[in-house]
């Protein structure tokens, strides 16, 4: 009887401290990657964020017009007057699937306005993004241009190139983006202005990745 | 039938005495690892003082901030935190914006490492530029102290300070790299450490202080 008590003590006793080592605590579903092969090698994907519904919240003083409206949170006083927006999206595949987060930030720097992306996708991995930025107001002077007036609804068709850049020049991310040098093209396509100043539309990143090596 | 009864009390028993040295395991402890050196230190207070957004699937004990935020409900990125911090500065004020993506860590092994988790930070100094730190974490010895007497009505212990960072670089540190601005060309280490002061059972996380230590220096590009 004490020697099969005994064994049950170390049976429990081993379950748990392999259920502990083996288990697969941690085990993100899997997302495809959409990639399609490019002229002289590299592949090229295609990410979406669709506006308003994959906005999750926006920084940003009001110097930089309509993004620092809706749905903008306030900075803190002392940053406040500062050239500086956050956005955060939720991410989607070619096919519309939310695969992650997105997190875009703007500043003007010494070397003029630019942005840093960050794309993470718990499937897949964490990718880092930069380059030159937009003007602070370009998204509201385009819409001027195609008749948006403040305070009112608008709609219609505009598309924006709003940035470009690669990879950081250091590294690139973690996961399928290790090892990668990226660029990417950032398409701003609006179809409307609520009165409360929420944009609709799809903002679109092109990227093309090639092995660093 | 005795020696069913046995065996079943026995692997009862062994159940009780292995959960009970995982949670006292000393591997999956962290050790404390001094900052990198010659680096900057940015200041946090959570989720009150310095946080301005909080957003995940409904954690217990970890409120989302403002209320009526956005929830991280589908399936791929449920596991996920987005959190956005004011970082201080030495003088106390406010210098820097990071906005912090978390997400449990394939890596993690509850009986060797612990409960390790993926910290990728975008911090943004206006005017100055941005850079990324890629930093894992072991939460286990925080997890233990509040979050899981919390899931047992019990408030936690408390204050208690941690040093979660346990890389991907060798050393107990995560990396850091340059994105834009003064620090596109910039490549380093850093390390976190923070300090609950406050968890109780009924409100959870109620007050945190943290430092990021950040350390960059010019690098050449990756050929």
């Amino acid at each position: 009887m004490k020697k099969v008590f005994l064994l049950g003590v170390l049976a429990g006793f081993g379950a748990v401290l392999a259920a502990a080592h083996f288990y697969p605590w941690v085990d993100p579903p899997r997302v495809a990657s959409h990639t399609s092969v490019v002229d002289k090698g590299g592949r090229a994907e295609r990410f979406l964020i669709r506006l308003p519904a994959d906005q999750v919240a926006d920084f940003g003083p009001r110097a930089v017009g309509l993004r620092s409206v809706a749905g903008a949170l306030q900075l803190p006083p002392d940053l406040d007057g500062r050239k500086l927006v956050l956005e955060h999206f939720k991410l989607r595949d070619i096919d519309g699937k939310v695969i992650g987060l997105a997190v875009r930030h703007w500043t003007a720097t010494a070397h003029g306005n630019e942005t840093a992306w960050v794309l993470m996708i718990p499937g897949r991995g964490t990718l880092v993004l930069a380059g030159a930025g937009e003007q602070a107001t370009a998204l509201d002077d385009a819409l001027r241009e195609h008749g948006y007036v403040p305070g009112r609804a608008w709609s219609g068709d505009l598309k924006l190139a709003m940035g470009a850049g690669e990879s950081p020049p250091l590294a690139t991310g973690d996961g399928d983006f290790a090892g990668l040098e990226v660029h990417y093209t950032e398409t701003w396509s609006l179809t409307g202005v609520s009165v409360a100043g929420a944009l609709s539309g799809t903002i679109t990143l092109d990227t093309t990745s090639r092995d660093r090596s | 039938m005795k020696y069913v009864t046995g065996i079943v009390l026995g692997i009862v028993v062994g159940i009780a005495l292995g959960a009970g040295a995982i949670y006292l395991n000393p591997l999956t402890a962290n050790a404390a690892v001094a900052p990198p050196a010659g680096g900057w230190t940015f200041h946090y207070a959570f989720p009150q003082g310095g946080s301005l957004l909080l957003t995940h699937r409904g954690i217990r004990g970890l409120p989302l901030q403002p209320a009526g935020v956005e929830r991280l409900w589908e399936a791929t990125i449920n596991d996920s935190l987005l959190n956005v911090l004011v970082l201080e500065g030495k003088n106390g004020a406010p210098t820097a914006v990071a906005t912090r993506l978390a997400k449990p860590s394939s890596g993690t092994d509850l009986l060797l490492r612990g409960a390790i988790a993926d910290d990728y930070w975008l911090v943004t100094v206006p005017g100055a530029g941005s850079f990324f730190v890629h930093s894992k974490d072991n939460l286990w010895p925080m997890l233990k102290d509040t979050f899981i007497p919390g899931l047992l009505g019990r408030d936690g212990h408390g204050p208690a300070s941690y040093a979660p960072t346990v890389g991907p670089a060798a050393g107990h540190l995560a990396v850091a790299f340059g994105a834009t601005g003064r620090f596109s060309t910039m490549r380093g280490t850093a390390t976190e450490t923070y300090r609950v002061d406050e968890f109780d059972a009924g409100h959870g996380l109620k007050r945190l202080s943290g430092d990021l230590h950040v350390s960059l220096q010019p690098a050449a590009p990756v050929p």
